[in-house]
């Protein structure tokens, strides 16, 4: 490589590989040097995969394959991958990630006669980005006024795990709840302390979840959790324990004190639920038959 | 294949390019089988040449209401220019997904949406570039490329690039439908070819044609 584009690959803030077809390293650039801490000098010449087996995958090798084939260019994205070399995070929004996300696109270098000689990886920092795109993503899914995840997210988490039940067998469980006589809170101590009671509701309720579960306001004073890889047996468990820490101390907000309950409808995924509004409804009406037999309970649909 | 056709190349020369292509497709299946480690096959194509203005309605015919459909596109230039889409039902797209054994990896927290768009893309690509490649390898040609884009079936007709279809040129489509073995799975593959490239495919059908006189 003559000086000039020397410097401009040893400048340029972005990866820049180059491995010939035994997928041995040619070309190490400064960025590669800084992020890995890996010398030009000691990678150039070896295999790749001595120094990042995580890349002898079949994911990767198909994508280069392809290109010594076809000479086609290859695009990995951060979506897909997350990370192609696994370095630690630079920037200030790092800390969410345990490495930094690249999105890279792989291209043909051609010698004179149009033979590919070798591949160039192009590795591109964007964990930024991505940081960006999950807070949005976040807010999106998020409930203003309690924290937990609202409606459409949780409708289509939903769909995404029955699809992982249908494709894997795994159980699947959904508790609906909703807070007794909540009109009458709202009617009787204001909108504020019934702003208070949602909140404190979520809060008692989330500490005892685990990261899989997903807890959403389902609209109102009603709240679902769908308990992912749980059986009926685990799931009535958990929401009898919703129902306890709920009713164990009273609601202390501007000087109101009320003891708040929740009634609550379970309901496992089986063969005769075709889709997720028949799960839903079963849970509903589990949850109905816990109204009607006097409330603060839990009622499994079976 | 449309009276205007016979202005643009005659019999003769989309016969031959016909031929090209298929002995293209032929290595291209050849190659994909390797890359992507399941045997592909890839049938005889179709060729239609239209007015740049019909194609909406071609569009329209052949991708239907196109709710059902994964496509992914990319654009691609070389002394031929176009857009290529390729095509996927939901269930052939989650079958191809679970032939790559994709849905095995696929981490707890990522939604299956996600990973089939994803999968489907990058895939696609390698599908795109082989069809192009061998095609250009016959043209004695290097093609460079976009990034390939999804496009949900949904979206089709909001996503149709505009500026493809203005204009008073012609544009040569070659449909194939592939297959993957083990499964049914069918994808079609249209390759979109802008009019600007005829003078290339002409010259490429008569060296061919040529060969056998």
């Amino acid at each position: 490589m003559n000086k000039i584009p020397d410097q401009i690959c040893n400048s340029i803030n972005m990866g820049l590989v180059l491995l010939d077809n035994e997928f041995k390293v040619q070309y190490w650039n400064q960025w590669m040097e800084l992020h890995s801490g890996i010398s030009a000098e000691n990678i150039t010449g070896s295999v790749l995969f001595e120094y990042f087996p995580n890349l002898n995958d079949r994911k990767f090798l198909r994508n280069c394959k392809s290109i010594f084939a076809f000479g086609n260019y290859s695009f990995l994205s951060q979506k897909l991958h997350h990370y192609v070399f696994p370095f630690r995070p630079v920037s200030s929004f790092g800390y969410q990630f345990e490495y930094m996300q690249q999105s890279c696109s792989i291209f043909p270098i051609r010698n004179g006669n149009e033979k590919i000689k070798y591949i160039c990886i192009a590795v591109r920092d964007v964990t930024e980005i991505v940081a960006y795109e999950y807070k949005l993503l976040d807010a999106t899914r998020r409930d203003y006024l309690t924290g937990v995840y609202n409606r459409k997210y949780l409708e289509d988490r939903l769909r995404d795990e029955f699809e992982r039940h249908k494709r894997y067998g795994t159980p699947l469980c959904l508790i609906i709840f909703d807070v007794d006589n909540f009109k009458n809170i709202n009617d009787t101590c204001g909108h504020l302390y019934g702003d208070f009671v949602l909140r404190e509701v979520v809060a008692r309720v989330e500490s005892g979840l685990r990261n899989t579960d997903i807890l959403a306001r389902y609209g109102g004073e009603e709240f679902c959790c769908i308990l992912p890889e749980t059986d009926l047996k685990s799931a009535l468990e958990v929401a009898e324990r919703f129902r306890e820490g709920i009713a164990s101390e009273e609601c202390k907000f501007q000087g109101h004190f009320k003891k708040i309950t929740v009634s609550l409808g379970v309901a496992r995924l089986d063969e005769t639920i075709l889709n997720t509004d028949m799960l839903f409804k079963k849970a509903d009406d589990a949850l109905y038959r816990a109204k009607r037999e006097g409330k603060n309970r839990v009622v499994s649909a079976g | 294949m449309t009276s205007s056709a016979g202005n643009v190349l005659s019999e003769l020369q989309i016969d031959a390019f016909k031929e090209i292509i298929n002995i293209a497709f032929g290595d291209a299946a050849a190659s994909l089988s390797e890359v992507i480690e399941l045997h592909a096959t890839l049938n005889v194509p179709e060729i239609k040449i239209l007015h740049s203005k019909e194609l909406r309605e071609f569009i329209n015919k052949a991708f239907g209401a196109g709710e059902d459909l994964h496509i992914v596109e990319q654009h691609y230039t070389s002394k031929f220019k176009g857009i290529a889409y390729l095509v996927f039902s939901r269930n052939s797209g989650k079958l191809f997904i679970s032939l790559l054994e994709e849905y095995r990896d696929m981490p707890a927290n990522m939604s299956i949406n996600l990973l089939e768009k994803e999968t489907l893309t990058e895939v696609g690509n390698i599908i795109i570039g082989a069809c192009i490649s061998k095609i250009a390898e016959l043209l004695l040609d290097v093609v460079s490329y976009l990034p390939p884009r999804y496009i949900d079936g949904k979206y089709l007709y909001e996503d149709m690039p505009g500026n493809f279809f203005d204009g008073e040129g012609y544009a040569v489509i070659l449909k194939t439908i592939f297959q993957f073995e083990k499964a049914d799975i069918t994808g079609f593959l249209f390759l979109l070819i802008n009019m600007d490239s005829i003078g290339k495919i002409k010259e490429a059908a008569d060296k061919f044609i040529a060969k056998y006189e």
